[in-house]
């Protein structure tokens, strides 16, 4: 029942945001200086441009054309690009599992680092392993992706030609190019992870460490990696669920500046061809999608963070 | 305290955690990252606290475990803290006013790149950032005792490129934080202080300006707006303000429940007496250690814009922009990559850890009082 509550409040507050994103995301465009005919048709009479303005529907109101935009983006009609006649959606069919592998891939490899590291130095914690860990940590997280992932191409790609730098192969037409091609931008962008998880893990697992049901546990003899990893991370994971879900925003911005440095046919290419080129149709739905995206990602983590604590839902 | 409960006694036990962070803001301090274990966030259930749980009901798990945390941190911990502090405070207090030497070398770097980037034009031994040098001769040459940093694509001269990119750098990411220290600040206190329907309305502008993706927001700002260097600021200090207003916020509700503003206010001092005389001090220390870490993250920021085509326009340079140029070199001359990499790192690791020192320095002075 309150699990049912928590979840009515969380689709409210969803649609409201959701509803704001959009409309922020379409407004500022309006406030774009000049006039979007001229960049549209460099040349034109005021006629040709009259006619422009009515096909778009650029003399209605303002809201009637923010209802029109939001209809058609939510019916999964994103524009067409101005010049190619190209459909957004076509773009984006092509480029989301690019960058949704991107993502998924760094994840995955930083908490495969993370959790063990976060483990160890808890269960270490004082030790010269651990301080060393925990200073390497803060160092990584000064780092930024791109630059750590501009060192990466200058060595181990354009000096010592280990692994390509520019492009992508789909993992169908051949998997070991595609991880070849991966290898970099994903080491880039799950660094910077790696030491936020680890650090988060590591205070959490010594509070936990501290419980008495792990005193019990350690009493009735279980074996220190048991204690670790079965009774010990489950309490302190839930912390993780929701850093990982925080870190989302960052993981966005941090993807699309990769695929940029990569040259990954992603999302973030898409977006930085769009400004390059003027394209503001193609770049707002873009915006729109992945901010949606992101609201509803952190609207699950919300309902799931719920589901997994039954504390939270009486808050 | 029986006779003499003076306000620092009070201080005393309040802890101020660091937020979870949030946005493009919230890598850098994951939650309960400090020192001592932390006061198990997840043990406490808001609704079982003091009436400060119930004032406001917050959906968002981040900014739970943060409020559960600062009232476990000012409640649960009692008079057994301010025991140990006041101890730690008469014995301790000696030892711990020196800095350790990496806060004076992370001092030492920022003052040596705000210092180069303030007098560059008066410097003799920067050169102008846009003039050829030696007739083309310089193209990509590496480093020498002429050109310290070598030369780039253009010929010119990367040391000067770097010292005057550190002027557009530092100033967007000064320019940014200052607008979002004072907005963020004003949104915080106010939205932290006044209870009803103002303070709801501005914890959801906050909410909703978290639920973009920073750096997106950011890069769709900049590329309408334009690429001028106060405009950059202008997006990225918009984006930042958010981050600051929730730590700004936290902390007020935190501390407008204290005994000595309800002292304050059984005296008859008005709201605008209390915050600024009685909350604003108390709030500021954790604005400014946060304000370092969100500055930090708008350097970075910066640079990440102009690898998406919407940095400083050249030919100023930025940081930002000299790693872009020489992303067309990597292989010929890394230097022109290295030199604005390793800046920017060590700029953003002493941010990061004078913020640090900050906010464990300013939680012991408090403590000690």
């Amino acid at each position: 029942m309150q699990l049912l509550a928590t979840l009515g409040r969380v689709v409210v507050r969803l649609v409201v945001v959701l509803l704001i994103v959009t409309f922020v995301t379409f407004g500022m465009l309006k406030l774009l200086p000049g006039d979007p005919i001229a960049t549209l048709r460099p040349v034109s009479t005021e006629e040709q441009r009259d006619e422009i303005r009515e096909e778009l529907g650029l003399n209605d109101p303002f809201l009637v054309q923010y209802g029109n935009w939001l209809r058609d983006f939510f019916t999964g009609d994103f524009g067409r690009y101005y010049d190619s006649g190209e459909s957004v959606n076509a773009k984006l069919e092509k480029s989301l599992p690019v960058s949704l592998q991107l993502m998924g891939y760094s994840i995955a490899l930083a908490l495969l680092i993370a959790i063990p590291l976060g483990v160890i130095t808890a269960y270490r914690s004082g030790t010269r392993f651990d301080r060393g860990a925990n200073a390497a940590a803060f160092g990584l997280l000064a780092l930024p992706n791109f630059v750590l992932g501009l060192l990466l191409a200058t060595y181990l790609g354009a000096r010592w030609q280990i692994l390509p730098t520019q492009g992508y192969e789909e993992f169908g037409a051949d998997p070991v190019e595609h991880f070849r091609f991966m290898v970099l931008p994903v080491v880039a962008l799950a660094v910077a992870q790696i030491a936020v998880y680890m650090r988060l893990l590591r205070s959490d697992m010594i509070a936990t460490l501290q419980e008495n049901f792990v005193t019990t546990a350690k009493a009735k003899g279980v074996s220190p990696r048991r204690v670790l990893f079965r009774h010990a991370l489950r309490p302190s994971s839930l912390t993780l669920l929701t850093v990982a879900g925080l870190n989302m925003g960052t993981l966005i911005g941090g993807a699309i500046v990769i695929e940029v440095i990569f040259a990954l046919p992603g999302m973030g290419r898409n977006i930085y061809e769009a400004i390059l080129t003027s394209q503001y149709v193609a770049l707002q739905s873009f915006v729109a999608i992945i901010a949606v995206a992101y609201v509803l990602i952190n609207a699950l983590i919300d309902i799931l963070y719920a589901v997994l604590d039954p504390r939270i839902r009486r808050a | 305290m029986p006779d003499r409960p003076s306000r620092g006694w009070y201080r005393a036990r309040q802890k101020v955690g660091p937020e979870p962070g949030s946005g493009m803001f919230r890598t850098r301090q994951p939650p309960a990252d400090t020192e001592e274990p932390p006061v198990d966030t997840p043990e406490a259930p808001a609704d079982a606290q003091e009436p400060a749980a119930t004032m406001e009901k917050p959906l968002d798990p981040a900014e739970q475990i943060h409020e559960s945390f600062l009232e476990t941190g000012a409640e649960a911990e009692g008079l057994t803290v301010d025991v140990a502090a006041i101890e730690a405070g008469s014995e301790g207090l000696g030892k711990r006013k020196r800095l350790p030497i990496a806060a004076w070398l992370a001092v030492g770097w920022v003052v040596l790149i705000v210092g180069l980037a303030v007098f560059a034009p008066w410097l003799p031994f920067v050169k102008n950032p846009n003039a050829i040098q030696d007739n083309g001769g310089l193209r990509l040459a590496s480093p020498s005792i002429d050109a310290w940093l070598g030369g780039d694509a253009n010929s010119r001269d990367v040391f000067a490129r770097m010292v005057w990119g550190a002027r557009a750098s530092l100033m967007i990411g000064v320019g940014s934080i200052i607008f979002a220290f004072i907005v963020g600040g004003v949104l915080g206190i106010i939205g932290g202080f006044v209870k009803g329907r103002v303070g709801e309305a501005i914890a959801g502008l906050l909410d909703v300006m978290l639920a973009f993706p920073a750096l997106l927001l950011a890069l769709y700002f900049v590329s309408i707006l334009g690429r001028d260097i106060w405009k950059i600021a202008f997006a990225l200090g918009i984006v930042a303000t958010p981050a600051i207003a929730r730590i700004a916020r936290a902390s007020t509700i935190a501390w407008a429940d204290r005994d000595f503003v309800l002292a304050a206010r059984a005296q008859g001092a008005r709201a605008p007496r209390i915050v600024v005389r009685e909350i604003l001090p108390n709030v500021l220390p954790a604005m400014y250690s946060i304000a370092l870490l969100a500055m930090a993250i708008t350097i970075v920021a910066e640079a990440a814009l102009a690898q998406l085509g919407v940095g400083v326009i050249p030919p100023t340079s930025s940081w930002g922009n000299i790693i872009l140029q020489a992303r067309t070199h990597l292989a010929a001359a890394p230097w022109l990559m290295l030199a604005p990499s390793v800046a920017i790192f060590l700029t953003v690791l002493s941010l990061n850890y004078l913020g640090d020192v900050i906010r464990a320095r300013l939680d012991v002075r408090e403590s000690a009082l």
